[in-house]
């Protein structure tokens, strides 16, 4: 419909060797990044160890971000969650630890996956929400850095006037920005390690 | 301790730090080059566990691009302080504006000695003067610059600029527009010169606004706060809230900001910094009224908004971006 779009000024840093790779990035981003918080909450549930779940929920990234290049599974939740449980059955094997069960699965967990709706104003409104909300949780260097680069637009140099620092801690300031804000916006992961 | 998978020996804490330093670099950057790309490209080939953390990271950032359109310089937008105060005074031409203390000026024409200044479109330049005042030069604009009489001079022959000059009672400093004549007693203030009209945005400072032609008619002393706007008809001097008077000079920090503008308003304000030219198709897109701040050359961020807050369609043909229903 539209002949411009919206990635016109993103996704152009990553070079993709093959097409494949380049739907496999793209259906990653839009089919499996959106379930980490359900995904998230399913390795709480049935890995003991809750230091170990960001690596889990790497390793689970790297299987099906891997397994999206020779063919897109057609239904990414139940793909991932598959994943998922085969991944812990490996572990569990291998590192010889004393088994648990793995009878949690989403629907058990009650676990809702977001689906997006029809209306797109709604839900442009919705996600404006969402990212306001996330930004407000930011620690407030961190959200203050973010806020003048994403919304006011300012330089790093401006930005390191404006704050009274130097470039290079700006620059720390935004990636520390943006991982905690992943975090939030995808799997909100700062709120469980904090409930262990 | 992973068993199925082949990481790098780092940590994913490590990828994370690192792939994040990638994405802060190439999305704020001064100088992204080549040979960066060219690394990144092979820290991403050199494993998938870097590219899905990259992929993370980036799809998180591209999702608060577009949080510009909540960007609000009235307030206190999450606890971080906006742009300096800002008071504007609109001026049409056939005026002149004459700094607070008036100093009684003779007509005459210009001959002197000037330098020309000029930006392209999308441009801004800033012209630091042997006085230590400065001149901020807006896109498409053309300025000259010189002395007269002892009198320090700026001629705006098209566009839009922001002087802030350092007072001297003995050297005083006027802007000239066509025949309308600004004099500065230390003073900020941004000068726009349109097809009918000038209009002038005080940031700082007091001025009296005359009539050059009509033998220094006093028409108004302004103060902070205050607009004036006038026409060939007369003028009109209202005192203005400082977030709308700040807006009009977002352009200084190359920002564009709209207050309750329609589409057709903020195209055409885009357009006088992009030679991608926005065209707002009907009666519909064009009345959609906005709220926002985007960067001035970023053509794509505001097609991006009439698509995703709107739900228009847009379609480029050659440099031209048709926006409708």
């Amino acid at each position: 419909m539209a002949d411009i779009s919206d990635t016109d000024r993103g996704v152009g840093a990553v070079r993709f060797g093959s097409p494949n790779a380049q739907e496999a990035a793209a259906w990653f981003v839009e089919k499996v990044l959106p379930l980490e918080a359900a995904l998230i909450q399913f390795l709480h549930h049935n890995w003991r160890n809750a230091d170990e779940v960001p690596d889990l929920l790497h390793d689970i990234y790297v299987r099906v971000y891997e397994a999206a290049q020779k063919e897109a599974p057609e239904n990414a939740k139940a793909f991932v969650f598959a994943t998922a449980r085969h991944l812990i059955i490996d572990r569990v094997r291998r590192e010889r630890i004393v088994p648990i069960e793995i009878m949690a699965d989403m629907e058990s967990l009650g676990i809702a996956v977001e689906d997006p709706g029809p209306e797109r104003g709604a839900i442009a409104r919705a996600e404006l929400r969402r990212l306001e909300n996330a930004v407000t949780k930011l620690r407030p260097r961190l959200r203050e850095a973010f806020v003048l680069k994403q919304l006011e637009g300012l330089s790093r140099r401006e930005i390191a006037l404006r704050m009274g620092v130097g470039e290079e801690t700006v620059k720390q300031y935004l990636a520390d920005g943006i991982c905690a804000l992943a975090d939030i916006l995808y799997g909100e992961t700062t709120d469980l390690r904090k409930r262990k | 301790m992973t068993a199925s998978i082949e990481r790098p020996a780092e940590t994913i804490n490590e990828i994370r730090a690192t792939a994040a330093e990638w994405l802060i670099e190439l999305r704020s950057g001064d100088s992204w080059t080549k040979e960066r790309q060219t690394d990144l490209d092979a820290w991403l080939a050199a494993s998938p566990s870097h590219l899905v953390e990259f992929l993370r990271l980036e799809a998180a950032w591209s999702r608060t691009d577009r949080m510009v359109v909540l960007r609000q310089p009235q307030r206190r937008l999450f606890g971080v302080a906006s742009y300096s105060k800002v008071l504007a005074v609109r001026v049409a031409a056939g005026l002149v504006l004459l700094a607070a203390i008036g100093v009684a000026m003779a007509q005459f024409t210009p001959k002197s000695k000037f330098q020309t200044y000029a930006t392209t479109v999308g441009g801004r330049e800033t012209l630091k003067l042997a006085d230590g005042s400065t001149v901020e030069l807006n896109t498409d604009s053309v300025v000259r610059i010189g002395s007269l009489g002892g009198e320090r001079r700026a001629w705006l022959d098209k566009g839009e600029a922001f002087f802030q000059i350092v007072h001297d009672t003995s050297h005083p400093f006027t802007v000239m527009v066509g025949d309308h004549r600004i004099t500065d007693l230390g003073t900020k203030f941004s000068v726009r010169r349109k097809l009918n009209a000038v209009e002038v945005t005080l940031v700082e400072g007091k001025a009296r606004l005359d009539d050059a032609r009509a033998d220094n008619t006093k028409l108004a002393v302004l103060e902070p706060g205050d607009v004036a706007v006038a026409t060939a008809q007369g003028l009109k001097v209202t005192r203005q809230k400082p977030e709308l008077l700040e807006a009009a000079l977002s352009w200084r920090h190359d920002m564009l900001t709209f207050h309750h503008a329609t589409l057709a308003e903020a195209a055409a304000e885009f357009n006088r910094y992009n030679n991608e030219k926005l065209v707002v198709g009907d009666a519909y897109a064009a009345g959609q009224t906005f709220n926002g701040t985007l960067p001035t050359n970023d053509v794509a961020a505001f097609v991006r908004v009439a698509q995703k807050t709107f739900g228009l369609r847009a379609i480029k043909r050659g440099n031209e971006t048709v926006i409708s229903r």
